[in-house]
């Protein structure tokens, strides 16, 4: 499965889905009232501490702060153009924090635990006849739609590059948007033969 | 005797008549909740359908769900069309400054013009819950709650207003010529309402100040306005090759 979420039986993955969402909003929320390095630094020593604790793995997820440095760079220059350089450290470590943490919930919990998880928090739109089990059907579409183009995408590309020598070209884009479109047209076919959303109730 | 037409008019009361006493009534209006289109009925799309069969069938609450379950199949065609546009590497064009262009927010302009303000706002917002469920559909292969505490949230956020903005602007220009319609649209939507959204954010997640915010966020514009004209011709190829896909005019 592609996802960032990484296998493991650690005492976090353990945790129940809800409660780890939970702690990460409340978490998030209290870190947004304190600029001082005295906060900061334990706060960024504990979440460093649970990365280790899942092991070799779990530190490997650190990489995620070098897809996000150059990012951070940037703000920490504009901050020190204007000035203002230990105020763009604090907030830079700050973001940092809330990054690593909100990704440690992402890396040690499965999709659908999570998905079961958020499933109550659509339960009051049932009052305007929208069913709360559109969502998930929404997502496993959208997983089986998202390489389905890629692939329609790549023989596309094939077949112009046998023909022309070159690899892409901006006219692929018309044959593409409409095979894919009508490939979507077959899929709400299907699912109205098979008794539409409504049949998965039952 | 009356006159033919008279008792051809009687003859009908008494069917509908026949009808109610059965139960049997589908031809009243009160039976319908959304009043059916030409294409409820097409031979392609609902090969059982009335006309064809000869006895309908479809009643209210059928209807009703038939539809939703296009538009939820719609939804997440476009939802999985940005997440496909996220594993597209970014581009870096030299003439716009090196600065490497992402094709997802191709998606999130397409999702508004094509589909209309609610069902494109809805794809962006299932594209958002699939990122936040720990998918690395983001461009460069982000995902997970983490990219909604960074800087960029505030794009994020942004996206859905896009697409809704763009939808709504797109439905209210019918008379125009599409090419126009759909650059005017994905202009306002995908790039005015996005940065008037974002910029803050950065702002205020970064500690910058709103001028600042926006001189980091600007380089990313020229880049945006190639996507507006990518948008623009797609939807105008659609628009003739597929008529009834660009569902935001039909």
């Amino acid at each position: 499965m592609m996802s960032v979420y990484l296998q493991g039986n650690s005492w976090a993955h353990r945790l129940p889905a809800g409660l780890k969402l939970l702690a990460i909003a409340v978490a998030s929320l209290l870190l947004l009232q304190y600029t001082s390095f005295r906060v900061l630094l334990p706060a960024l020593a504990a979440v460093l501490l649970c990365y280790a604790s899942l092991g070799r793995d779990g530190l490997a997820q650190l990489k995620l702060l070098r897809a996000m440095s150059l990012l951070l760079a940037a703000l920490l220059a504009l901050h020190w153009i204007s000035g203002s350089l230990l105020e763009g450290v604090t907030i830079i470590l700050r973001l940092a924090i809330m990054i690593l943490a909100a990704n440690f919930v992402s890396v040690t919990t499965r999709m659908d635990d999570m998905l079961n998880a958020v499933q109550p928090l659509f339960k009051p739109l049932e009052i305007f006849g929208f069913s709360p089990r559109k969502p998930a059907l929404g997502v496993a579409l959208v997983l089986r739609f998202a390489p389905y183009m890629l692939v329609v995408f790549a023989q596309l590309r094939e077949a112009w590059q046998a023909r022309t020598g070159t690899r892409n070209s901006w006219r692929l884009l018309a044959p593409f948007a409409i095979q894919s479109l009508s490939m979507s047209d077959h899929v709400a076919e299907a699912l109205k033969a098979r008794g539409g959303s409504q049949g998965l109730s039952r | 005797m009356l006159p033919k037409r008279s008792r051809r008019a009687a003859g009908r009361k008494a069917c509908q008549d026949d009808r109610k006493e059965a139960g049997d009534d589908w031809l009243s209006a009160e039976n319908w909740a959304i009043p059916p289109t030409d294409d409820d009925f097409h031979p392609s799309t609902d090969p059982f359908g009335p006309w064809v069969s000869g006895r309908p069938v479809v009643l209210e609450k059928k209807v009703e769900f038939i539809m939703a379950d296009r538009s939820l199949v719609h939804v997440a065609f476009y939802a999985a069309l940005i997440a496909a546009l996220g594993l597209v590497p970014p581009v870096a064009i030299a003439f716009l400054g090196g600065v490497p262009i992402t094709a997802q927010t191709l998606g999130v302009m397409l999702a508004g013009v094509m589909l209309g303000p609610i069902r494109g706002a809805l794809a962006v917002l299932l594209f958002l819950f699939l990122v936040a469920l720990g998918l690395p559909f983001l461009s460069g292969g982000r995902g997970g709650l983490g990219v909604f505490m960074g800087p960029s949230v505030g794009f994020l956020i942004g996206w859905p207003v896009g697409a809704l903005v763009a939808g709504w602007i797109m439905q209210s220009t019918r008379e125009l010529n599409i090419l126009l319609a759909a650059a005017i649209s994905a202009a306002v939507g995908g790039i005015l309402v996005v940065y008037a959204i974002g910029i803050p954010c950065v702002a205020i997640m970064a500690g910058l100040s709103l001028p600042k915010a926006a001189l980091g966020s600007a380089v990313f514009v020229p880049g945006d306005l190639l996507k507006v004209a990518l948008t623009a011709i797609i939807v105008q190829t659609v628009a003739r090759g597929l008529p009834g896909a660009v569902l935001s005019r039909s």
